[in-house]
């Protein structure tokens, strides 16, 4: 006898809830990074809508061998809060020069129970990684803007008519000896 | 000339070049720049003609000490963020003379020819440095659209008199935020007859609104499902369900079918970031609406029972 028989799930309280979940990114490009070296990216998660806290899963898509998470891979966001995430990016000494892609996806889930067919949201941020030899060091701003230091000209200008001077005087000094 | 002349003539040449070679330390000149200009000077102007201004309005103002608590901001997920900074206004008649209630503050984001510009037209005066300099505080609503990227930061002051001042040296950087809101959170079936097909959600549609300041391109609503298990663990595989933009089960049409455990983009679907609060939801492109429908016919061989996500987890909603 062919009747209802099946159940796909059982209408409750939580699918009258609404959630939302967001994830920044203040990148411009590709990060560049040499061989041995490493660059921190910055996101950030915020829970501002509906009315509960969230825990954040992020899974590494791309890149698993070269970026690590600094806060794990589980991170409370209460409601009403934006908390930054730190993703390290680590180039082996070895690694070979090219580019990577980096997929990461933010998922969210309720603190509160599970229901019959259940949905999650999530927000996947991608970036590439260069890898070049020839990528300098991290530098200060200052230093990479203007190339040549004004205060280290001044201190080796101080310096040589110091030492001029001195040669001065010896010489004067001798002289009159 | 004798030799010990010859000498003291040599001395004093080398301690005149490098006082010369020193001047730029004591007058705040760039070497570089000093050294540049070394180089072209040409000699004394024979003749030159100049303008002279005189005002007899007194000084204008003048702007400094535009600061910000960050360079980088972001957008607050469906709502304003509020973006503060401050500058210091300083007029040399004195405070009296600067005009409080000119004192702007504005943000301008331009990207081709598109321009978006925000503005305080009265920032507040919070206290007087000295006699002659005045602080201001500004607040400028960021709503959650706006566009990502460098935003440009204007003060600006006129004194009693008329006489205006601006300043434009500050930018700071709005980031990018994907952001999106789902309701309902749950979809169910009801009871299904065995041998059905083409069962749609009794809850569709869940209705998805882009919260962030991106634009999700066609396609990029991605839905991950997962087999569905019962206590038993038998199961309903993800395969068996479709999902579009309308209510539409068919997958050689229009709707998408799904793949377990994978994000799969549905067809023409996309979030346009914009004020979702202000539109006709139904022809909003800040929203989008997805259905669902367990499009296979029902295997007589499932047993009665409840089938969920409990066990396979969640479907999720995402974007790109």
């Amino acid at each position: 006898m062919k009747r209802i028989i099946l159940i796909l799930g059982i209408l409750i309280i939580l699918t009258n809830s609404v959630f939302g979940f967001g994830v920044t990114d203040w990148l411009t490009g590709p990060i560049n990074v040499a061989p041995g070296g490493s660059h921190e990216v910055v996101f950030e998660l915020q829970n501002m809508l509906g009315n509960e806290d969230i825990i954040a899963k992020a899974e590494i898509k791309e890149g698993n061998d070269i970026v690590t998470i600094k806060e794990g891979n589980e991170i409370d966001v209460p409601f009403g809060v934006k908390k930054q995430v730190h993703v390290l990016v680590n180039i082996p000494e070895d690694y070979s020069e090219g580019n990577y892609p980096v997929t990461i996806q933010f998922l969210t889930s309720s603190k509160q129970g599970d229901g019959p067919v259940q949905f999650n949201t999530g927000i996947t941020k991608n970036f590439g990684v260069i890898v070049n030899k020839n990528t300098p060091a991290s530098k200060a701003p200052a230093e990479e803007e203007t190339g040549f230091s004004g205060g280290i000209a001044a201190v080796l200008i101080m310096l040589a008519i110091l030492a001029v001077i001195l040669l001065i005087v010896r010489f004067i000094h001798k002289r009159r000896q | 000339m004798n030799k010990e002349a010859k000498q003291t003539l040599i001395v004093i040449s080398i301690i005149f070049f490098l006082i010369v070679l020193s001047l730029p330390l004591v007058t705040s000149i760039n070497l570089l720049d000093w050294l540049k200009d070394l180089g072209t000077i040409t000699g004394m102007a024979s003749s030159e003609t100049h303008t002279v201004t005189l005002s007899v309005s007194g000084y204008n103002p003048n702007i400094s000490n535009v600061s910000i608590s960050s360079t980088t901001w972001s957008i607050t997920e469906g709502g304003t963020t509020i973006f503060t900074f401050s500058f210091t206004a300083s007029d040399f008649d004195g405070v009296n003379n600067l005009d409080n209630s000119t004192a702007e503050g504005t943000i301008n984001f331009t990207i081709g020819s598109e321009s978006v510009t925000r503005k305080n037209d009265s920032c507040t005066a919070v206290g007087n440095v000295g006699t002659d300099a005045t602080n201001y505080s500004c607040e400028i609503p960021i709503f959650f659209w706006e566009m990502n990227g460098t935003w440009t930061i204007n003060a600006s002051i006129c004194d009693d008199q008329g006489g205006c001042t601006q300043n434009v040296t500050r930018n700071f950087s709005l980031g990018a935020t994907g952001s999106i809101q789902i309701a309902p959170t749950a979809i169910n079936f009801g009871s299904l007859t065995k041998s059905s097909s083409n069962n749609s959600a009794t809850d569709d549609p869940i209705l998805i609104n882009n919260t962030g300041n991106i634009n999700v391109t066609a396609d990029n609503v991605r839905v991950t499902g997962n087999d569905l298990a019962g206590a038993d663990t038998t199961t309903i595989g993800a395969g068996n369900f479709t999902a579009s933009i309308g209510s539409d089960c068919d997958f050689s049409t229009n709707a998408t079918k799904l793949v377990n455990a994978t994000a799969t983009g549905i067809t023409r679907s996309g979030l346009a970031r914009g004020n979702v609060s202000n539109v006709d939801p139904a022809n909003s492109t800040y929203q989008e609406q997805l259905y669902f429908c367990f499009f296979a016919t029902v295997p007589t061989y499932l047993t009665p029972q409840t089938y969920d996500t409990t066990a396979g987890g969640a479907w999720t909603i995402g974007i790109v």
